[in-house]
């Protein structure tokens, strides 16, 4: 148990890390582009979430499937749907 | 006791733990995609409108205090990392440390929403929230007032899923108090782990998305 304990404080040690580094990102004058790092770090912190907190590391492929075919799905929706606005003007 | 020592008895029709454990996980992994999706959705229509109401987003996001938005994904992690070793004692039947952790990451939930609802309260007084109240000073107070919109839609989605895995938890809880100590669940507590784990990483996206647009 004192083994994982480590383990998983590790693990949350990286997480207030990224979330220290997000935030700081968020000051630097990037503009219209402060969004992209910060979402870059979430899905950094997501996966570790899902390999360790939710221990896909140590889960059968079934799972690894399953878990990603939510953001299949979803990464298609986003694809097409921007791809449509920023191909044609927006009616303001 | 070793590790992994706590089993379930069998139900139908498994015949095998291994495979009655599988199905669950697998189970809640089906649940949690379908909640991507869920989610999914209005993160798409958040990046339509971020998009064309560019402006306006940029001067709503500054009514944002991204300190308290801080704040909470702090407390959300934490309780994501005491939630994780109580699933583990769960699969140990370490009951005593199982029944504590859960009482950590619940008042852990608890103060998220706690500070959640406190920031609504301030929107409130601000008169930030959508509807016949809004009022905003910017180039473009419709587009300021969509920022709001998906503020209180998402986050307060975000906060119903909070609130149904507090009641979970205190229901796993209480029954596993008061069950017979011999009598070992780790397979939903996984499942609530894998829960609770998912409402954290849906706020992982929330966080920088509305507090971090424009932090002052």
């Amino acid at each position: 148990m004192k083994a994982k304990f480590g383990h998983y404080l590790r693990v949350l040690g990286s997480l207030y890390l990224l979330l220290a580094i997000t935030t700081g990102l968020a000051f630097l004058p990037l503009d219209a582009w402060n969004w992209l790092p910060s979402v870059v770090i979430a899905f950094v912190m997501a996966g570790l979430i899902m390999l360790f907190f939710m221990r896909l590391r140590q889960s059968e492929p079934l799972l690894w499937l399953t878990s990603a075919s939510g953001f299949a799905w979803l990464s298609l929706l986003m694809l097409f749907v921007v791809l449509d606005y920023i191909s044609r003007p927006w009616p303001r | 006791m070793t590790a992994e020592a706590a089993a379930e008895p069998l139900n139908f029709p498994f015949k095998e733990a291994a495979h009655q454990r599988e199905s669950a996980l697998f189970g809640m992994w089906i649940f949690l995609a379908t909640e991507v999706l869920f989610f999914g959705g209005m993160f798409t229509a958040y990046t339509v409108y971020r998009y064309s109401h560019w402006q306006a987003f940029q001067e709503a996001a500054r009514h944002q205090e991204w300190y308290l938005g801080c704040l909470n994904t702090l407390v959300l992690l934490t309780s994501g990392f005491t939630m994780a070793l109580a699933v583990e004692c769960a699969r140990r039947g370490n009951r005593g440390w199982l029944l504590g952790l859960l009482t950590i990451t619940w008042v852990l939930g608890a103060a998220f929403l706690g500070i959640e609802g406190y920031e609504y309260h301030s929107k409130f007084g601000e008169h930030l929230v959508p509807g016949s109240g809004f009022h905003f000073d910017g180039t473009d107070p419709g587009g300021s007032e969509l920022f709001f919109v998906l503020y209180f839609t998402m986050t307060g989605m975000h906060m119903f899923h909070m609130f149904v895995g507090l009641m979970l938890i205190l229901f796993f809880g209480v029954w596993t108090r008061f069950s017979p100590r011999e009598t070992a669940m780790p397979n939903r507590f996984e499942v609530l782990g894998l829960y609770w784990a998912f409402v954290d990483i849906v706020w992982l996206f929330l966080y920088p998305l509305f507090y971090l647009v424009h932090p002052r």
